[in-house]
């Protein structure tokens, strides 16, 4: 076949990938490719050698509305809801209705094995403690190097106003902000970071929670008024 | 090209979950790649509200076609990446497509006054060290011929319109600039 000639496949392939082949020129060469692996082996050479393009691109998080709306979309159901022990829901429910006394006491046994999974967490280094400019620490944050996890837990009263997120924000002397995540609105939040924030965390000397629309900032950058900020103790990560 | 080889087959093993509709797996991969598919996502369409859209759609797209992906054609990332740009350049060729945000309301703009650029940041990856010196080899028009086509999603028209040369000259020289990377990067 004509058409499958090499130098031809490889420069077509190549446009492609570019983005510069276009219409019809580019459905016609998406049939070749799904019909001869040697065309296909062309897009994808190409692909491989133009990649570093964009892994070299600095990493931008989405906000946290575009995994929430694609959760619904496919019927994933929310981690907290699935991971919940079932012990740890019926402390909650304990809590809600006010059994309390002789109740509680009987049903120690379980709620023991809830607390166990907060104790590991507790073992994790404080690396920050987020206060309001005057007032007590509203946000305690610990690190979990391994995994990459933050653990926030709330000790105090700040809260996100309505149609609000909190969003968390490594800040480093004469920097851009990065931002870390929104936080969860539960009294235990955590937030997962990549490596690279990792880095970017620990040559960071500030963390600071400002107050976003929901899903967290638009733009990527803090839009909203500073709530809470801490230093970083360094010297447990 | 050393590539980080732990990183694919954790990607890879991710993938494989998901096709089998493990969502815990499916919410992993997002929460590992989504940041470095939506800084692609964001540099080709230049709106926060469309890569949006597309992250997600191209989300949905691997959640149904992640079986699709096979381990021997390609990277996790070169395969995602690529769903992702495919979707970006149909985006950007819709046919009735809103005006362009102007450079000054760049959402990735403000990202990037203190950083290097591409080819800087290239240069610091060492599997893209190849590329790097491949494409600064290149004449800088044909350079930068290239390098818009890829992170924008210029077509031929674009590029001629924008840098004010003539449509067949572009061509000329985005064909030859790509025979050029091709020599360059096999030797």
């Amino acid at each position: 076949m004509n058409y499958l000639r090499t130098d031809l496949i490889d420069r077509l392939a190549a446009e492609y990938v570019l983005g510069t082949l276009q219409g019809l020129a580019r459905k016609r060469f998406e049939r070749l490719a799904k019909e001869h692996d040697m065309v296909k082996r062309y897009q994808t050479d190409w692909e491989e050698k133009l990649n570093p393009l964009n892994d070299c691109l600095p990493p931008i998080t989405p906000p946290a509305r575009v995994w929430r709306e694609l959760a619904e979309k496919l019927n994933i159901p929310r981690p907290e809801q699935a991971r919940t022990p079932w012990y740890r829901r019926l402390s909650i429910w304990l809590t809600v209705s006010g059994l309390g006394g002789a109740l509680v006491s009987i049903l120690t046994f379980f709620l023991v094995q809830g607390y166990l999974h907060d104790t590991q967490i507790d073992r994790l280094p404080v690396i920050a403690l987020l206060a309001p400019q005057a007032g007590p620490a509203a946000i305690q944050v610990r690190l979990d190097q391994i995994s990459g996890q933050l653990y926030l837990t709330r000790i105090g009263a700040a809260k996100p106003s309505t149609g609000h997120d909190f969003e968390l924000w490594a800040l480093a002397e004469g920097k851009a902000p990065i931002s870390l995540g929104v936080i969860d609105r539960t009294k235990e939040a955590h937030l997962y970071l990549e490596k690279h924030r990792m880095d970017q965390l620990r040559q960071s000397g500030t963390l600071a929670v400002s107050e976003e629309p929901l899903g967290g900032s638009p733009t990527g950058l803090p839009t909203g008024p500073v709530i809470l900020t801490g230093k970083l103790s360094l010297a447990s990560i | 090209m050393g590539k980080d080889v732990s990183r694919d087959e954790e990607l890879a093993l991710l993938l494989s979950r998901t096709a089998l509709a493990d969502a815990v797996a499916f919410e992993t991969l997002y929460r590992r790649v989504s940041p470095q598919l939506f800084a692609t996502a964001l540099r080709m369409l230049r709106r926060s509200d469309w890569a949006e859209d597309v992250l997600q759609e191209c989300f949905m797209k691997i959640w149904h076609h992640a079986a699709d992906y096979a381990r021997e054609h390609s990277a996790p990332m070169t395969w995602m990446t690529q769903i992702v740009r495919n979707r970006c350049l149909d985006w950007l060729r819709r046919p009735n497509l809103e005006q362009l945000v102007t450079e000054d309301d760049d959402p990735i703009g403000q990202y990037e006054d203190e950083r290097p650029g591409p080819l800087q940041q290239l240069q610091a990856l060492d599997e893209a060290r190849a590329l790097a010196q491949c494409l600064r080899k290149l004449e800088a028009r044909t350079r930068e011929l290239i390098l818009l086509a890829y992170y924008q999603g210029e077509s031929h028209n674009d590029l001629a319109k924008r840098l004010a040369l003539p449509l067949g000259s572009v061509k000329s020289w985005v064909r030859r600039g790509l025979m050029q990377l091709r020599g360059c990067l096999s030797t």
